[in-house]
């Protein structure tokens, strides 16, 4: 007994010396080293290819103010390579000035391209730099990224890797569709019935959208596309802007006027919006807006401001984007690449940033970097966030890659402009289809 | 319990102590820590100052530089083309630009001293798409005011820059009297503000600076600031409210500081932030990991190692505790066992004494009572002799037992015969073998060497209480054999003796045969309890064998008896016995124990002798006579004594009726022969001889008879020659002078007394050589005792009396007591109570002149 006693009080201090120690020697390093340690087992299917000890700097170039998600990559690429600076530098007016920042000892080595760039010769420089990131010897994993977002130039190279993917839809509050018992609309027919539902309960306007011309795309892009699928042979009369091809927007501008009609639209309302991308998101927040027409870039603001709106934060509210239609049909997905980037061959570390392009461009990451900037990622995995979770359900053949329909810029803009004079009652929709060709933004 | 308890409050002690001065050094170490990260952060926090101060002077020079452009601008009318020239012509770093441009309309063009990119001639700069990084009606325009614009990318080379702006008026290049404003931009890579900021020291290598403005967004930012705007990074990785918002950045615009955050990798940082004094609204911000700032002060190692030596001590204590504990226990253990041995010690002894006291002192009284009754008083004398004897024996092995055990037993070793030895053991076992008619056998084997070099004494002790303890606890009739076998010895110059005593008795328990050597233990037995023991004979012999290097083995099965076995190495004495030959001597032996035939015919041939030997008597009849038909006798028939058919004195007798059965005869007997003495020599028979025979007494024995020189062994008691002699006695006590004059007396011997050794020496010194014949000297005297007495005796300066022989007579009994008392100069020792046998052999001595 006496023994017994005696040897547990040993234990017993043994133990708390242990424990102490154990205690005492765990410190902030040792713990975030635990964090590191499961993200890289996260992590487990990329592997260094170059000396994890090597020092150098890679800057990124793009035309966001505010890249925290990117910036989170880094962070994780850093669990790899700990000594390689990464920074993101916002680029002023980027689209016209990247051009000339490639050709100064500045140039980062990695820097936004987007599709558009393509069809402008302002922006030769932008691809005269660009790798081929399709060359099997750099080892970056582009099957992981939908093929409709592929872009490769008349070489077959693909001079930029999606990172982001663009898509319209309509941001839903689902609870205010549950309180009216509103199904979500998947055809125009439910829309105009969901609008009238919820201008008969009295709410401001059943759809939000903020009423500039640039804005309108995000109504007349799904009818424009598709009719152009529909018929191929109408797509270089657009392109070359002929008049005659304005006919070819009658369809979405009467959908269009339609909607102002019954009421879809309260242009009173939108017209109270002083900044198109932050005051939609908070207006939304307000919680008596159903629905509100944006891109997956306002989309994407909304998780910031959650914690901005006090309406939000008072009364919290399930929402999402989805698929927007003015068809019977069914919503398609017009996918195209939102951010795409490039890699400057003449950079001073080329080697070290298509490693991190290859540690970048994988499911995982690329998943990661979209929850993160809450955009749509350009992988496969559609339902990765619940926000853009709907876009899910739409069916792979009503999936359109823009790019392949091959609409020009120029082509979008007389769209928006023309559905923006139409529904702002500015003019009829016939003079808006004899004014093809000559909008501008 | 008590002590149980004891323990574990001490234990609990420990263990609270330990565990206190861990936590003491683990406090301390922490806060000497935070005192460290205090520090630190002052440090860092005024090194963040200084950046401050570098930061503010750099953008009041570049300021400057762009304040005396626009004072000599606006000093007289110049055209666009004018200012620029004047700009270009001042312009020294090649990295600088300067850019004029219009704000008079929305154009927010102008020209830059430098050409675009990629061009040679084209300086024509607009600021449309982005705009001015600054709005003209927030510059200040007195001297000495910053003008910064945010940190843009310059449209003329993509380069993220500075402006340092200020305005000023034009003259319109077309119409000379008409003015236009204009902003001039003096532009400057952010690139060139960052190098400024380096750091004295390698100690904030990993430390990153950015520049923020009034809203927190960064002008300037390190790779780890996150977000465009700092507040927004803040808020990313750490909690704060719409308050704490404000009021950060309230503290950001206004004072400098410091505050810890988590970053983007949820490390800790320490942000140390100063405002720019010379552009309100800036602020400079210093970032650094928390890791990378300090370095853990707290020596783990040391508070490790402290945890370890504590446990080490406590575990070290408790185990040292509970072993001295145990000591403790065990000595106490001990201590009482001794006290109780002490006890039992004291009442054994109290019983044991008081036993044979009790006789003498009841028989003393009945003998008084009966002096008129002859047979009563000799009886009760007789009886109270053999108390007295038990009495004495029990005093000399309590003495005895307490030299072993208290280690003071030493060994004292003389020349001495085996032979003698073995003689008076079977002597001393004689009686009782006859008083229980044992049938007692002692048997010699091979004993070659007689002088052997041990303590006799202790030899003898030991063979003498085996031998007792067999015939004490035989039953009458019984049987005890006996045999002494000399063998040859692995050690050299020595001869093993192995003493084997074999009893028919009744034998030990397994349990009694555990601890029989120990002190006072004797058999549970009521068989036992009649027969008289101390309890310490087996204790002392066994002690002694021990020390004598031998062993002592026991064989005993209870109700069958016991059988001892002794091995002893003795070395063998140098003395050179006498030359012994009986050449030419036909011997005839005649004993039924075929042992005993064949050893003492294997003595008679060393002794070159011719045996014959016969296994019976009327064998050795037939053989005597055979012998004569043939005209020829034996020299000398030696007859064992008891033999089955017909005893040794019947053989004898015979034999003498035979012709030719004149040889002399020798009797072998294992006995006490006195009683067939004279029967024996009534039929014919010369001589006497004990067994064990031993070849020297068995040569003397015959050599005797031979040359007619036989001595009666009832000779040994006749001590008619030394009567007459003169003895002086220093004895103190009058009973033990008077005990001694009377036994002297009786042999006709005269005593003198001398009260102590002074007197005696005092004596012997004022006689005349021969007056004494020897001195008898008590040890222990008043006035000068018996060493310092024998030591002044033998330096007188008659060398007739310094050299007369002195025996001690002491109660100091011990071998040590008897080698004081040699080293002194007395020639012989003999321990009180005094038997007369003893004292009249050295009185015998003496006469001989052996001493």
């Amino acid at each position: 007994m006496k023994k017994s006693v005696v040897r547990c009080l040993s234990v017993l201090s043994i133990a708390i010396l242990l424990v102490a120690l154990v205690a005492c020697g765990g410190s902030p390093e040792s713990s975030g080293s635990g964090t590191s340690t499961e993200q890289a087992s996260e992590q487990k299917s990329f592997a260094p290819s170059l000396d994890t000890a090597t020092k150098c700097s890679i800057s990124v170039a793009g035309g966001y103010d505010n890249f925290e998600a990117l910036e989170a990559e880094f962070d994780k690429f850093n669990e790899y390579y700990p000594d390689v600076e990464l920074s993101y530098t916002k680029l002023d007016d980027y689209n016209n000035i990247v051009s000339t920042t490639l050709n100064t000892d500045n140039a980062p080595d990695i820097y936004f391209a987007f599709d558009y760039m393509l069809d402008g010769d302002q922006y030769n420089a932008v691809f005269e730099h660009a790798e081929d990131l399709s060359d099997p010897a750099l080892g970056i994993d582009l099957s992981c990224v939908r093929p409709s977002l592929l872009c490769k130039d008349d070489a077959g190279a693909c001079p930029m890797a999606p990172i982001f993917a663009g898509v319209s839809g309509i941001l839903v509050n689902e609870d205010l569709f549950d309180k009216e018992k509103v199904n979500i609309p998947t055809t125009y027919d439910e829309l105009l019935a969901a609008c009238d539902a919820f201008n008969k309960a009295g709410y401001p306007t059943p759809i939000l959208c903020y009423n500039e011309a640039s804005a309108y795309g995000n109504l007349v892009g799904e009818i424009m596309y598709t009719d152009a699928v529909k018929n191929p042979e109408t797509v270089e009369k657009l392109n070359a802007l002929d008049p005659s091809a304005g006919e070819y927007m009658r369809p979405v501008l009467e959908k269009i006027s339609d909607m102002v009609k019954q009421g879809c639209i309260n242009l009173d309302v939108c017209n109270e919006l002083e900044d198109g991308y932050n005051a939609l998101i908070l207006r939304f927040f307000e919680g008596d807006i159903p629905m509100a027409l944006c891109s997956a870039d306002t989309a994407s603001g909304t998780a910031k401001r959650e914690s901005q709106s006090e309406a939000f934060v008072a009364h919290p509210f399930a929402y999402a984007l989805h698929p927007f239609t003015l068809t019977n049909e069914g919503a398609c997905l017009l996918d195209k690449p939102s951010v795409q980037f490039a890699v400057n061959k003449e950079g001073k570390n080329l080697d070290m940033a298509n490693e991190f392009m290859r540690f970048l461009v994988s499911p995982q990451e690329l998943n990661d970097i979209a929850r993160a900037k809450r955009l749509i990622t350009v992988t496969p995995d559609l339902a990765y966030d619940g926000v853009y979770a709907p876009f899910s359900t739409i069916d792979s053949s009503r999936i359109i890659s823009t790019r392949e329909v091959g609409l020009s810029d120029d082509v979008t803009i007389q769209y928006r402009v023309a559905a923006y004079e139409v529904a702002n009652g500015k003019t009829s929709i016939d003079k808006a289809i004899a004014g093809f060709g000559k909008y501008k933004l | 319990m008590q002590t149980a308890n004891r323990r574990y409050l001490i234990v609990l002690v420990n263990v609270a102590v330990m565990i206190g001065i861990i936590g003491f050094v683990s406090l301390y170490a922490q806060r000497a820590a935070n005192d460290s990260i205090a520090s630190e952060v002052n440090q860092f926090e005024t090194s963040t100052v200084t950046l401050e101060r570098v930061t503010a002077n750099y953008l009041e020079g570049e300021q400057d530089i762009c304040d005396v452009w626009a004072n000599y601008i606006n000093s007289r009318p110049m055209t666009i083309d004018e200012a620029v020239s004047f700009i270009r012509s001042s312009h020294v770093s090649p990295d600088n630009a300067a850019h004029i441009v219009l704000t008079d309309d929305d154009s927010l063009e102008g020209l830059s001293t430098r050409p675009k990119m990629g061009t040679k001639d084209d300086y024509v700069v607009s600021y449309k798409a982005i705009g001015l990084p600054m709005r003209p009606d927030k510059m200040v325009e007195q001297d000495g005011a910053i003008n910064v614009s945010r940190s843009y990318t310059n449209p003329f080379n993509g380069i993220q820059s500075l402006a340092f702006c200020n305005k000023i008026t034009l003259a319109d290049s077309r119409d000379a009297s008409k003015m236009r404003e204009a902003v001039l931009l003096r532009v400057i890579p952010t690139e060139r503000l960052e190098e400024k900021w380096v750091f004295p020291s390698d100690r904030y290598k990993d430390a990153e600076v950015a520049l923020i403005d009034i809203d927190s967004n960064y002008i300037i930012k390190g790779r780890d600031y996150k977000n465009n705007n700092f507040v927004e990074f803040y808020k990313s990785y750490n909690k704060i409210d719409v308050a704490g918002v404000e009021e950060l950045k309230e503290r950001l615009a206004t004072q400098s500081g410091s505050f810890f955050m988590l970053n983007s990798r949820d490390k800790e940082c320490l942000i140390a932030y100063a405002p720019i004094s010379a552009n309100q609204g800036w602020t400079i911000l210093k970032y650094i990991e928390m890791s990378n700032l300090h370095q853990s002060t707290i020596d783990w190692f040391l508070v490790f190692g402290v945890a370890c030596a504590l446990l080490f001590l406590l575990v070290f204590d408790m185990t040292f505790m509970n072993w001295f504990n145990a000591r403790l226990n065990e000595a106490a253990k001990e201590a009482e066992a001794a006290n109780r041995a002490k006890s039992d010690f004291l009442s054994t002894m109290s019983h044991d004494i008081r036993t044979p006291m009790n006789a003498i002192l009841g028989l003393t009284t009945i003998a008084k009572r009966s002096v008129d009754d002859p047979a009563v008083v000799k009886d009760s004398l007789h009886k109270i002799g053999l108390a007295s004897n038990h009495l004495l024996t029990l005093i000399n092995d309590i003495l005895d037992i307490s030299k072993v055990e208290s280690g003071k037993l030493s060994l004292t070793p003389v020349t001495f015969s085996i032979v003698e030895v073995t003689e008076n053991l079977v002597n001393i076992s004689q009686p009782m073998v006859k008083d229980k008619s044992i049938d007692f056998h002692f048997r010699i084997n091979a004993v070659e060497h007689e002088y052997l070099f041990a303590d006799q004494l202790r030899i003898n002790q030991v063979l003498i209480n085996i031998l007792s303890n067999a015939l004490k606890y035989t039953e009458p009739h019984g049987s005890v054999a006996v045999d002494l076998q000399e063998l040859t010895s692995d050690a050299p110059d020595k001869v093993r003796l192995v003493y084997r005593v074999a009893d028919t008795g009744m034998g030990m328990s397994e349990e009694f045969m555990e601890h029989m050597y120990e002190s006072f233990s004797r058999q549970t037995d009521s068989r036992v309890n009649s027969v008289q023991g101390t309890g310490l004979g087996l204790a002392i012999t066994k002690q002694m064998v021990d020390l004598m290097g031998g062993t002592i083995e026991c064989a005993s099965k209870l109700n069958e008896g016991t059988t001892f076995t002794v091995t002893l190495d003795v070395p063998i004495a140098e003395h050179e016995g006498e030359e012994m030959t009986l050449e030419s001597v036909d011997a005839l032996l005649v004993d039924d124990d075929e042992a005993q035939l064949e050893t003492a015919r294997y003595m008679l041939n060393a002794l070159d002798a011719h045996v014959e030997v016969a296994s019976s008597g009327a064998q050795a009849l037939e053989m005597v006579r055979a012998k004569h038909s043939l005209n020829n006798g034996y020299g000398i028939v030696i007859v064992d004594w008891k033999m089955p058919d017909m005893d040794g004195v019947e053989v004898v007798r015979r034999m003498r009726t035979l012709d030719g059965g004149q040889a002399p005869t020798i009797l072998i007997s294992a006995y006490d022969w006195s009683d067939i003495e004279e029967s024996a020599k009534e039929a014919g028979a010369d001589g006497f001889i004990s067994k064990p025979m031993f070849k020297t007494t068995l040569y003397r024995a015959i050599n005797e008879r031979l040359h007619l020189s036989a001595t009666s062994a009832a000779g040994e008691d006749d001590h008619s020659d030394i009567a007459g002699m003169h003895v002086l006695v220093a004895e103190d006590n009058d009973i033990n002078w008077e005990i001694i004059e009377m036994l002297l007396e009786m042999h006709g011997i005269e005593a003198t007394r001398a009260e102590n050794g002074q007197v005696a020496v005092d004596l012997l010194a004022s006689s005349s050589p021969g007056d004494y014949d020897l001195v008898f000297m008590d040890v222990q005297m008043p006035v000068m005792n018996g060493v310092e007495a024998t030591k002044a005796i033998r330096v007188l300066p008659d060398g007739r009396i310094s050299t007369i022989p002195i025996i001690a007579t002491t109660a100091d009994a011990f071998s040590e007591d008897v080698a004081k008392c040699m080293d002194a100069g007395m020639n012989g020792h003999i321990a009180k109570p005094l038997d007369i046998k003893v004292v009249l052999k050295e009185i015998g001595k003496v006469k001989e002149g052996k001493l």
